[in-house]
């Protein structure tokens, strides 16, 4: 009886489908597409104390060489009816923030198109809270082996239950969609316990002219974040933090927002994509601004790219100076560490257009953690261990990216 | 070697020659261009090209007077590269990126992808919502509407 949602959106969708496909029968009025996109990559580290992980999305390496940030699987399957009705069913596995391959629908949702410039959408839809949200996992697109943490590492909100509406005009030569959505979303917290995004509403603006586009981008929601893990547990009652200050760590009611500023330029043969964006939160999370600028050229098959990037802190999750002893202000200040990603990176790599469904990607970085952060690395060992922070550290990351 | 060696002589001017029918036949796709057809008979009459590059850009999905179009796409090669700079301004790997990009987003469905230039011309016949690219030069004594044409 208690399924779990994801598997009853993909149910109740493939009821939907089936229902449809039956009520519009003819073969010729109908299409059923299936269509899909994978990476396998790998990560490798040297340090003996840190691993790389995308925060929020997968779980910490625990090997040097770690497939788990980067590797990734999706089938589609997309049903189109003559009548501007459509359906789209998009399971996704990758490694989760548990460590296990659970595959999930990322996409699981009914459309239909109100007019030909509104379609209202319903059901499980990527959250577009900054430019490149919706494409994260779809490496194939990008120039790059994973879009930068430093911005994308603000949203570990991959996806959300809910209804949106694109709208699309044309303005004298320029592309113009808008894309307001409103709903949910879950996901659960490395080392245990569950985030959540209530009464989440949103906007997205876009504008395409030529070889440049422009997006601009606002939601707010309410935040939750329940800490099961043992080594909050043990935190907590090591502490004896007063419920203050507990209640600044973990619980509900947060108010959260994400913005995000963003151009692409591409002539096809450069390509610059540039990105300013910024998570905030009342609580249990740091709020924290990140930007970068990637620029890459093609020469033939062949797209190396050189990139920059940053993620700034701007407020912790708790103020250290509210804790009722300077033990607990330590071990407050050590948990605040584990939680911020503020750092910089310089990446340079390349693309190779293999075939025309298959490139292989090479980048190196050289990132510098921010002092009073671990950026987006898991301390292998105690997360709460001072001299985790102010490190330079080379990620050196390889895939291959398909699609079918 | 030598120039002497008639066998192998034979077989490097066998291979150029190869290349130049093959570069001549690619011109030809070039020279000639490629038209955006549709049937004859209660197809698809006119079609602007702003119109044209939203369908195959999966911006919309239907015709100014509200019909549905349903689009088709030659498999990979010159006459579908052609087409795409021409109406779009995007190249081979930029299309594909973008079609991507559309597709797992869930934003639109591609185009159905043909096996052959006859199968295109069979199925824009058989129905009068299809629309299709074909090279110039096949579409001459066909019922066809040529409603662009891009070289």
């Amino acid at each position: 009886m208690s399924l779990p949602t994801p598997l009853r959106h993909a149910i109740s969708l493939l009821a939907g489908i089936a229902a449809l496909s039956a009520g519009f029968a003819p073969a010729a009025a109908s299409e059923l597409q299936v269509s899909g996109f994978a990476t396998l990559g790998a990560a490798y580290t040297r340090s003996d104390e840190l691993e790389f992980a995308r925060v929020g999305i997968d779980a910490p390496g625990g090997n040097r060489v770690d497939t788990g940030p980067d590797s990734v699987l999706g089938v589609q399957l997309g049903w189109q009816s003559a009548y501007g009705s459509s359906a789209v069913l998009q399971v996704v596995t990758r490694e989760t923030q548990r460590g296990d391959y659970t595959p999930r629908p990322a996409l699981a949702f009914l459309s239909h198109a109100i007019s030909p410039a509104l379609t209202v959408r319903a059901g499980r839809l990527r959250s577009p809270f900054f430019m490149l949200s919706d494409t994260a996992d779809i490496n194939y697109s990008q120039p790059w082996v994973r879009p930068p943490v430093e911005v994308y590492g603000l949203n570990p909100f991959t996806d959300m239950d809910g209804v949106d509406l694109l709208y699309r005009s044309h303005l004298g030569g320029s592309f113009i969609e808008l894309h307001p959505y409103f709903g949910t979303s879950r996901i659960p917290v490395i080392g245990g316990g569950r985030a959540h995004l209530r009464q989440l509403r949103g906007l997205t603006a876009t504008l395409e002219r030529d070889e440049l586009s422009f997006s601009a981008s606002h939601a707010e929601a309410e935040l939750s974040v329940i800490r099961t893990s043992q080594s909050y547990q043990d935190l907590v009652e090591s502490l004896q933090l007063p419920p203050a200050l507990q209640a600044r760590l973990s619980g509900k009611g947060a108010r959260a927002s994400f913005s995000s500023l963003g151009m692409q330029w591409d002539d096809g043969r450069w390509r610059v994509i540039a990105e300013l964006a910024r998570m905030r939160a009342d609580a249990f999370v740091n709020s924290a601004t990140g930007a970068y600028i990637a620029i890459g050229r093609r020469f033939g098959a062949l797209t190396p790219y050189v990139g920059l990037a940053r993620q700034r802190q701007d407020q912790p999750i708790a103020d250290p100076t509210l804790a009722d002893s300077p033990e607990s202000a330590t071990t407050l200040a050590a948990f605040n560490r584990s939680r911020n990603q503020a750092q910089r990176s310089i990446t340079v790599g390349t693309r190779w257009d293999l075939t025309p469904h298959a490139a292989i990607k090479a980048e190196f970085s050289h990132i510098d953690t921010e002092r009073g952060a671990h950026g987006t690395f898991i301390a292998r060992g105690d997360p709460f261990a001072p001299g985790l922070d102010d490190r330079d550290i080379h990620l050196l990351s390889v895939s291959v990216d398909v699609v079918f | 070697m030598s120039c002497s060696d008639p066998p192998l002589f034979n077989r490097r001017l066998g291979h150029a020659l190869l290349l130049l029918l093959a570069f001549s036949f690619w011109q030809g796709a070039q020279a000639q261009g490629v038209v955006l057809v549709s049937a004859r008979t209660g197809g698809i009459a006119e079609l602007d090209r702003e119109t044209a590059a939203q369908l195959y850009l999966g911006r919309r999905t239907s015709l100014p007077d509200g019909r549905g179009a349903r689009l088709l796409d030659l498999p990979a090669g010159p006459e579908r590269d052609l087409f795409y700079q021409r109406l779009t301004g995007k190249n081979p790997s930029q299309i594909r990126a973008y079609w991507s990009r559309m597709v797992f987003t869930g934003r639109a469905h591609p185009p159905h992808e043909v096996n052959d230039q006859e199968d295109a011309l069979r199925r824009v016949l058989a129905d009068p919502s299809t629309l299709a690219y074909l090279p110039a030069a096949s579409v001459t004594d066909q019922p066809l509407h040529v409603l662009m044409r891009l070289e």
